[in-house]
């Protein structure tokens, strides 16, 4: 999953160079403030392993009614189907609208959403029924027919580009009894049971709704129709979005009234719209500016992990790094654990794996998810890296490039901290900022033998990113028998445990022939107006109905 | 059969205009469409972004779009669709580029039009204050200021009276464009200030620089000694300093609703700057292409009625069109 393009704000502040304004309005800002007002501590970094951080406050919270809650993503949605576009952040407003057929709860387990249940009776086959009581937001019922052509909506991917790739792998799917819809696979996959959630690929709409709006959905002119707890009440692309609860959903009424969700690219003025108090809740702040946010008043900051991985991909097709040596070199150079106590203050956790620990944590303990990907043996060691490049074809040394979207200023700055450590080497790394659009083009280009990536894992799925990362057209350009034969046959293996493991070894061999090294696992923040908490928050929070989470304190 | 003659000079002047405006459109249309084409980038990788993309998944999205047509068919496609009215459909979004518009562009107007009466309200009667009170320390305090506007930096501009008025004193929100009428203008009221603020210095220093000079004239002096009233000889130099104000006005205009960008992202409005921006990074050459048109366009249509008007306000450039 992506982070919706944007135009970031340090595209507008490089060049203006002013920067001494800022600082003083941070400082006026900063003396402004009162006292820190009773819950509004920050919790700082959680523990390996804790899906609910800032829940420090004993203060007891409750659901109770909200009229209004307003809300600030950091970037524009100008599409509301995340079929179209696919952002994280549609995501979080679609959850509102729309359902799937199942959907995870606060710790990554599907559970049931419009599918009451669903059973596999072949390894090929999913057989899902229907609740009686699921209603679109203007009471009509929903159908087995519904949700087929949902299917084939999400499948086209003239419609749904973002959402086909999830699809590829079906065969058919067709209404086989007045509340039953089954679904055939080509071939086994157990990370299927994912895809038809609103988290995920499947977003139930009115296959009369769709037919009588030209086929269009998600636009101003034909506003995203489901399910869910909400409706869409006004959109204005790149603007705002507002959302009414409805009495339809199955699941009863929903404690906020309106959901008022702004898009605010600046941070700077995110921050000033929740001193003002015009904002509520302000979902992923940026970790740079994580002081200002907690020194906000009436301000609670909450973090936890947030299944992502930051790591860099080397093009084994691009010289000098098809020379194993080379990429050792640079892999020795990077001080993983640097950047995440400086870079990151803390808010993340060394990666040494593709897969999150927390895609682990449905099935073993946190500590066990640990130890299990546990899988880098390349420890920060400058000497290690000068004795595997005078080993390589390049001996002396060389000069690349890496491009890097100016929204991962971290990365960026990880960058500069690898370029330093390697320079005496003879390894020259020119660093450049692009726009985030830029950056999608340097992934799996030929143009570049050094990228990187950050991907937002959308499943709790382990393989997720392995299964892109060691398939066809991966970055690395990236090709070992032994680890396609693995991961074939993880898709295979019903048992969870089993299949991990599986996983887990494709990603160990792998990893030894370094076509990637992991940086860190990373950590979500948001900040939200003291009167209320967010119940469990996690990196599941925002990926099913989430407005019942929101709890009122005192 | 005669060829029906046009006997106004005037006319013939507005339609000759018309013309090259037209011609101009068509030139910068291809010229964008062609550095946008250079630029590197594939919209239908940033449609994907960071996710795997399959060859067949591309090509899909690359034929919807006709991005696998050659450069010069592409344009005539546009072009053919453009001349009947259709300004096609946003890559990015999905959705028509009319109705993606029609919304900012309203807001971008109403900005650059509240800014422009603040301009004009504020900087030509404090401009003709000035040079009326040339050297004195009324001018110069603000000269000063004006030296001032020019050179802050709008986004600085715009965050310092966000925190001042709009979280400090919490007269004015801090973001958003409200619900029209005149909650729409009490959103846009910090906005329309931030975008004043340089441009209306500008045009402060352009009057009292007109309005001074008109004073050192000799017909002032020649007005003086024969008696005439203050007030007459201030509407004689009025007029003649309003022929470079006005030409001027035209530019500012046409400069407020092009420049609203810095002001947009720093204010959380959607207009069509900040459409502007992230189109051009995303490659959304339909969005770019109807943007820099209806800039373009805007630029166009006032400059002419800003010649309409010169000739309106000066007899000399009347009396030369008619010769």
């Amino acid at each position: 999953m992506s982070k919706s393009p944007q135009f970031s704000r340090r595209t507008v502040l490089q060049g203006a160079g002013a920067s001494a304004l800022l600082m003083l309005i941070a400082a006026c800002s900063d003396s402004a403030k009162n006292a820190t007002a009773p819950g509004s501590t920050s919790p700082g970094a959680t523990g390996p392993g804790t899906t609910a951080a800032g829940t420090t406050t004993t203060v007891a919270a409750s659901a109770q009614d909200i009229e209004l809650l307003t809300v600030a993503l950091p970037s524009s949605l100008s599409n509301l189907y995340p079929g179209k576009e696919a952002g994280i952040f549609n995501y979080y407003v679609a959850t509102l609208v729309s359902e799937g057929l199942v959907s995870p709860d606060s710790n990554g387990t599907l559970v049931p959403a419009l599918a009451e249940k669903w059973e596999q009776p072949t390894p090929t086959t999913y057989v899902y029924t229907l609740r009686a009581d699921a209603k679109f937001s203007d009471g009509t019922p929903v159908t087995a027919d519904d949700i087929v052509y949902s299917v084939g909506l999400s499948k086209d991917d003239k419609v749904s580009p973002n959402t086909a790739y999830y699809w590829a792998n079906v065969k058919s799917a067709a209404k086989t009894g007045a509340n039953e819809v089954t679904i055939t696979l080509t071939e086994p996959d157990v990370a299927f049971e994912w895809g038809p959630a609103a988290s995920n690929a499947l977003w139930v709409t009115s296959k009369k709704y769709v037919e009588a709006h030209k086929g269009e959905l998600g636009t101003p002119t034909s506003l995203l129709f489901g399910t869910g707890p909400y409706k869409v009440t006004k959109f204005q692309p790149d603007s705002m979005v507002e959302l009414e609860r409805v009495d339809t959903w199955w699941g009863g009424k929903a404690p906020v009234k309106t959901v008022r969700i702004n898009f605010i690219p600046e941070e700077t003025t995110r921050i000033l719209a929740r001193k003002s108090g015009d904002v509520d809740l302000a979902i992923s702040i940026s970790l740079d500016q994580l002081k200002q946010w907690e020194g906000t008043d009436h301000t609670k900051v909450l973090t936890a992990p947030d299944r992502s991985y930051v790591g860099i991909d080397f093009n084994t097709a691009v010289a000098p790094f098809d020379d194993i040596h080379v990429r050792k070199a640079i892999a020795y150079a990077c001080n993983r654990k640097a950047y995440v106590e400086k870079l990151l203050g803390g808010h993340g956790e060394v990666a040494t794996a593709l897969t999150t620990p927390l895609q682990l944590e449905t099935i073993m303990s946190p500590t066990e998810a640990r130890t299990a990907l546990n899988l880098l043996d390349l420890p920060y060691d400058l000497d290690l890296a000068k004795a595997e490049l005078a080993k390589s074809k390049v001996p002396t040394g060389f000069t690349t490039k890496v491009e890097i979207s100016s929204s991962a200023p971290q990365v960026s700055s990880a960058f500069q901290a690898l370029a330093q450590a390697v320079k005496p080497l003879g390894i020259i790394i020119d660093i450049k900022e692009v726009p985030v659009e830029e950056w999608y083009n340097t992934i799996a280009s030929k143009d570049f033998g050094l990228a990187y990536m950050w991907y937002f894992n959308t499943t709790g799925d382990p393989a997720e990113l392995a299964t892109w990362f060691f398939g066809d057209g991966n970055p690395a350009s990236y090709k070992n028998p032994a680890v396609t034969a693995l991961m074939a046959s993880s898709k295979k293996e019903t048992d969870p445990k089993k299949r991990a493991q599986i996983i887990i070894d494709a990603q160990k061999t792998a990893l030894a022939d370094v076509p990637y090294v992991p940086l860190w696992w990373g950590e979500a923040a948001i900040a939200i107006n003291d009167k209320y908490t967010v119940k469990d928050f996690g990196s599941y929070t925002f990926l099913s109905p989430w407005t019942p989470r929101i709890l009122t304190v005192g | 059969m005669t060829r029906p003659r046009l006997r106004s000079p005037l006319a013939r002047f507005v339609l000759v205009r018309l013309a090259a405006t037209g011609l101009l459109l068509l030139v910068i249309s291809f010229v964008v469409f062609a550095l946008l084409h250079l630029t590197p980038g594939d919209p239908a990788r940033n449609l994907l972004g960071p996710k795997p993309q399959t060859p067949e998944l591309l090509a899909s999205i690359r034929a919807k779009y006709h991005l696998d047509e050659s450069f010069f068919r592409q344009y005539l496609l546009w072009l053919r669709n453009v001349l009947h009215g259709d300004f096609g459909t946003s890559i990015r979004s999905d959705t028509a580029v009319t109705t993606l518009l029609s919304e900012r562009v309203l807001l971008t107007a109403q900005l650059a039009a509240m800014a422009f009466v603040l301009t004009v309200g504020l900087a030509i009667p404090l401009g003709i204050a000035a040079a009326w009170r040339a050297g004195s320390g009324f001018d110069r305090s603000l000269s000063v200021g004006a030296i001032v506007g020019v050179g802050a930096p709008t986004y600085a501009v715009g965050l310092l009276l966000l925190y001042v008025f709009g979280v400090w004193l919490g007269w004015f929100p801090v973001y958003g464009s409200g619900d029209g009428g005149l909650d729409r203008i009490w959103h846009l009221a910090l906005p329309a200030v931030t975008l004043a603020a340089g441009i209306g210095a500008l045009v402060f220093k352009l009057t009292r620089t007109a309005v001074v000079g008109e004073l050192d004239q000799d017909y002032v002096a020649f007005a003086v000694s024969r008696g005439l009233s203050r007030r007459q000889i201030r509407s004689i130099v009025l007029r003649n300093a309003l022929i470079p104000i006005t030409t001027s006005l035209g530019l500012v205009f046409a400069f407020l609703f092009g420049g609203t960008i810095l002001v947009e992202v720093t204010f959380a409005l959607q207009g069509i700057g900040s459409l502007l921006a992230s189109s051009v990074t995303f490659k959304d050459l339909p969005v770019v292409q109807a943007i820099t048109l209806l800039t373009a366009a805007v630029i166009a249509f006032t400059a002419l009625a800003v010649d309409l008007l010169y000739y309106a306000i000066d007899p000399r450039v009347r009396k030369q069109q008619v010769r």
